[in-house]
C-alpha cells in the first residue's frame, strides 16, 4: 500500500487528510512540524507528501528544497491558505507537484494525491533491459529476442544518456511508454521528475494550458495563474504521448521549446526558460500529416532527430511464445491463479497465429481473460476469447471468414442513399456478463479489477455508440466527449471491424 | 475597516462544509470538537500578542484561527480573521485594537454553533 506523509501543525488538517486518504486505501503518517516531517521523509520514504505551506518557523519553500535534496522525485502537494498564494505559485516553479487551498475539499484532494502516488510509481518502477523475461513481478520488462526487439534495446542504450529529443513510433499497444520510461531511467535525468502527457486525451486549449500553464484571466474559468508541466518539470523529462494529435498552435510552442527551451504561459507576456528533455510517441503517419498540413514539418524534423521504431507483434512472431510466457507469469501473480501451469499446444497455436492488431496490450488482456476462464491447470482453446479462436483475424486463413454483421434498420427514405458502415464484432462479454465477471474476479481476489472492468465497459460502450452513429467516428467522439484519436485507437485495440455498404436508388421504380 | 456581519449571516454553512468533507458527519463532529479545544488557546494567545504588540504572533494566530474556522464555512469569523492578518502585516495597531471585540463576538457565536454539533454527536 502506498504511503503518504502529511505535515501540518493543525491537527484538524492532519485528521481530515489521514481519514480521507485512508478511505482510498492509502496508508498515512503525519507530522506536526517541519523537522518531524523531514525526519519522516528520510525514515519512511513516503510515496507523496502533503505539506502545509506555512509551518511555524519555516517557509514551505525552504522545506520543499530540503525534501528535494533528499528525493527529487517525491511529489509534494502544498496546502495553501488561498488559491492566489504567490508562495504556492513559486513552489510550483520549484517543482511542487500541485497545491490545494483551504478549506480542503476532500474528494478533490483524494484524486490529486492518488494522481501523485501514481506519478511516483511511474517514475520509480525499474525497467529492465534483459532479452529474456526476468522472473521479477515488481518491474516491467522488455521481452524479446527477435532482431527487431534487439534493435530497439540497442537504440535505447545508445540514446538514453544523450540529452536529445527522441520520437518513439509504433502501433497502439506496442510499448511506447515503456520505451520512454527506459530512456528516462537510463538517462542522467533519472533522479529528476518524469511526466507523461497524453496529447489525444485533452482538448486543445486544455493541452496548451497543461503544458505551458496559463495566467489568471487567460480564458473563461482561468481564475488563477497555473504553472504548466514544462515549467514544473524543470531539469526533468516530459513524455508527449500521441504527439500526432497535438493541435497546430501547441505544435508551434513545443517547437520553440525544443529550439530555445523558452515559452510563454497562455495569456502571458513573460518569457520563461526551462530545461526539459522531450520524449514523444505516436502511431500516426506524421510524414503524411505533414503533407496534409496537419503536422508541422519543422517540428517533425526536430523530433525525428532520433527515432526508435517499435515493431508490431505480427512482425516479430518469434517473440510471441516468450511474451505469452511472461504475461502468463504476470497474470498468475496478479490474479493469484498459481495453479495455472501453462498453455495447451492447440491454444498456443491459436495465439501464435493470431494477428494481434492491439499488440502487447491486447495480448495481456487476452491472457488475463484466459487465466480467469481457466477451470483446470492448462489453458485450452475453450478458455480463450472468441476473437482468438473464431478464425477471422488469423493470418493463416486464406479467405477470412466474414465477421458477424449487425443488421441496421432500412432507412425511411430511399433516394440515393449511401449507407454507412455496419459495425461488427460486438464483444462477447457484454454488460449482461459484467456482473458475473465481477463476481468471478472478486472470488479470485483480483488486484486488477478496476482496469479489467473498465476495459470491458469501454469495449461495449464504444462499439454500441459506433453502431448508433453508423460508424461515424467524429460523432462517436462527440457523444462520448473524447477525441477522435482516442476512438481510432480503441477501434484498433478492440479489433472493431467496420464494413462499408454503398447502395444507390436508381429511381426507376414508381 | 470593513463592517462585520449582521446577525442574518449564517455562522456556519453545514451543507457546504459537509460537501467538502465528502458527506462525513462523524468527521464534521470530530473537527468541531477539535475547534472547541484548540481555538480558545489561540484566541488567548492572540489577545496576549495584541497586548504585547507582537505583530508576527498576531499574524500567525489570526492565520491559524482562519484556517480552523474555514473548514466549517464560518464566513463571518473567517473574514474577520483575514482582516486581522492583513492589519498585522500592515502593523496597524489602532485598527487591530478596534477589530478585536468584533472578532470576539463572532468567535462566541461560532463556539455556540459548533458546541451544538459536538454535543449532539457526543455518546
Amino acid at each position: 500500500m502506498a504511503l503518504v506523509l502529511v505535515v501540518d501543525d493543525d491537527r484538524s488538517i492532519r485528521h481530515m487528510v489521514s481519514e480521507s486518504l485512508a478511505g482510498i486505501n492509502l496508508h498515512v503518517e503525519s507530522a506536526a512540524s517541519a523537522e518531524e516531517g523531514l525526519a519522516m521523509v528520510l525514515k519512511s520514504r513516503p510515496d507523496a507528501v502533503v505539506l502545509d505551506i506555512m509551518l511555524p518557523g519555516r517557509s514551505g519553500l525552504e522545506i520543499l528544497r530540503d525534501i528535494q535534496s533528499i528525493d527529487r522525485r517525491l511529489p509534494v502537494i502544498f496546502i495553501t491558505a488561498d488559491s492566489g498564494s504567490s508562495t504556492a505559485i513559486e513552489a510550483m516553479q520549484l517543482g511542487a507537484y500541485d497545491y490545494v487551498s483551504k478549506p480542503l475539499d476532500l474528494p478533490s484532494l483524494n484524486r490529486l494525491v492518488q494522481a501523485a502516488v501514481d506519478a511516483r510509481r511511474l517514475m520509480s518502477i525499474p525497467v529492465a533491459l534483459a532479452a529474456d523475461p526476468v522472473n521479477d513481478q515488481s518491474g516491467k520488462v522488455f521481452v524479446g529476442r527477435s532482431p527487431e526487439m534487439l534493435e530497439v534495446l540497442k537504440a535505447i542504450g545508445r540514446v538514453s544518456a544523450q540529452d536529445v529529443p527522441v520520437l518513439i513510433r509504433g502501433e497502439s499497444g506496442t510499448g511506447k511508454e515503456l520505451v520512454a520510461q527506459a530512456l528516462y531511467q537510463h538517462s542522467h535525468r533519472k533522479d529528476q521528475p518524469f511526466v507523461a502527457i497524453n496529447c489525444a486525451a485533452l482538448p486543445d486549449t486544455l493541452l496548451e494550458s497543461e503544458l505551458f500553464g496559463h495566467e489568471k484571466g487567460a480564458f473563461t474559468g482561468a481564475d488563477r495563474r497555473r504553472i504548466g508541466k514544462f515549467e514544473q518539470c524543470h531539469g526533468g523529462t516530459i513524455f508527449l504521448d500521441e504527439v500526432g494529435d497535438m493541435a497546430p498552435v501547441v505544435q508551434g510552442k513545443v517547437l520553440r521549446l525544443l529550439q530555445d527551451q523558452r515559452f510563454e504561459r497562455v495569456g502571458g507576456n513573460e518569457t520563461i526558460s526551462t530545461d526539459v528533455r522531450v520524449l514523444a510517441a505516436t502511431n500516426r503517419p506524421l510524414e503524411e500529416m505533414v503533407e496534409s498540413k496537419a503536422f508541422r514539418a519543422d517540428l517533425l524534423y526536430r523530433l525525428n532527430g532520433v527515432t526508435i521504431f517499435i515493431p508490431p507483434l505480427r512482425e516479430r512472431r518469434e517473440d510471441i511464445p516468450l511474451l505469452l510466457k511472461h504475461l502468463l507469469m504476470r497474470s498468475q501473480q496478479s490474479l493469484s491463479k498459481h495453479h495455472i501451469e501453462g498453455l495447451s499446444p492447440q491454444a498456443l497455436e491459436y495465439l501464435t497465429n493470431y494477428s494481434w492488431p492491439g499488440n502487447v496490450r491486447e495480448m495481456y488482456s487476452v491472457v488475463q481473460q484466459a487465466v480467469l476462464n481457466a477451470i483446470g491447470p492448462i489453458i485450452i482453446p475453450e478458455f480463450l476469447p472468441r476473437q482468438i479462436t473464431d478464425g477471422h483475424s488469423s493470418v493463416l486463413a486464406s479467405v477470412p471468414a466474414p465477421p458477424p454483421v449487425i443488421p441496421r434498420p432500412a432507412p425511411e427514405e430511399d433516394s440515393g442513399i449511401i449507407e454507412g458502415p455496419a459495425i461488427a464484432n460486438l464483444p462477447a462479454n457484454t454488460l449482461d456478463d459484467l456482473s458475473n465477471f465481477i463476481d468471478d474476479e472478486l472470488r479470485s481476489k483480483s488486484t486488477n479489477l478496476y482496469a479489467a472492468v473498465v476495459d470491458r465497459v469501454e469495449r461495449y460502450l464504444i462499439t454500441r455508440v459506433l453502431q448508433e452513429t453508423n460508424g461515424n467516428q467524429s460523432k462517436t467522439a462527440e457523444i462520448l466527449g473524447v477525441t477522435r484519436a482516442k476512438i481510432r485507437d480503441r477501434i484498433a485495440t478492440f479489433n472493431i471491424s467496420m464494413e462499408h455498404k454503398v447502395r444507390m436508388d436508381t429511381g426507376l421504380e414508381s | 475597516m470593513e463592517p462585520n456581519s449582521d446577525s442574518l449571516t449564517p455562522v456556519t454553512n453545514r451543507e457546504i462544509a459537509l460537501g467538502r468533507l465528502g458527506g462525513n458527519h462523524a468527521m464534521f463532529a470530530t473537527l468541531a470538537s477539535f475547534f472547541l479545544q484548540d481555538a480558545p488557546v489561540l484566541m488567548e494567545q492572540l489577545h496576549e500578542a495584541c497586548r504585547l504588540k507582537e505583530f508576527d504572533q498576531i499574524l500567525h494566530r489570526a492565520h491559524s484561527l482562519k484556517g480552523l474556522a474555514a473548514t466549517f464555512e464560518a464566513i463571518p469569523f473567517t473574514e474577520l480573521a483575514r482582516q486581522m492578518e492583513s492589519l498585522a502585516r500592515a502593523v496597524d495597531l489602532p485598527s487591530i485594537v478596534n477589530l478585536l471585540p468584533q472578532l470576539d463576538v463572532e468567535y462566541a457565536r461560532l463556539v455556540s454553533d459548533l458546541s451544538a454539533v459536538a454535543d449532539s454527536a457526543a455518546p
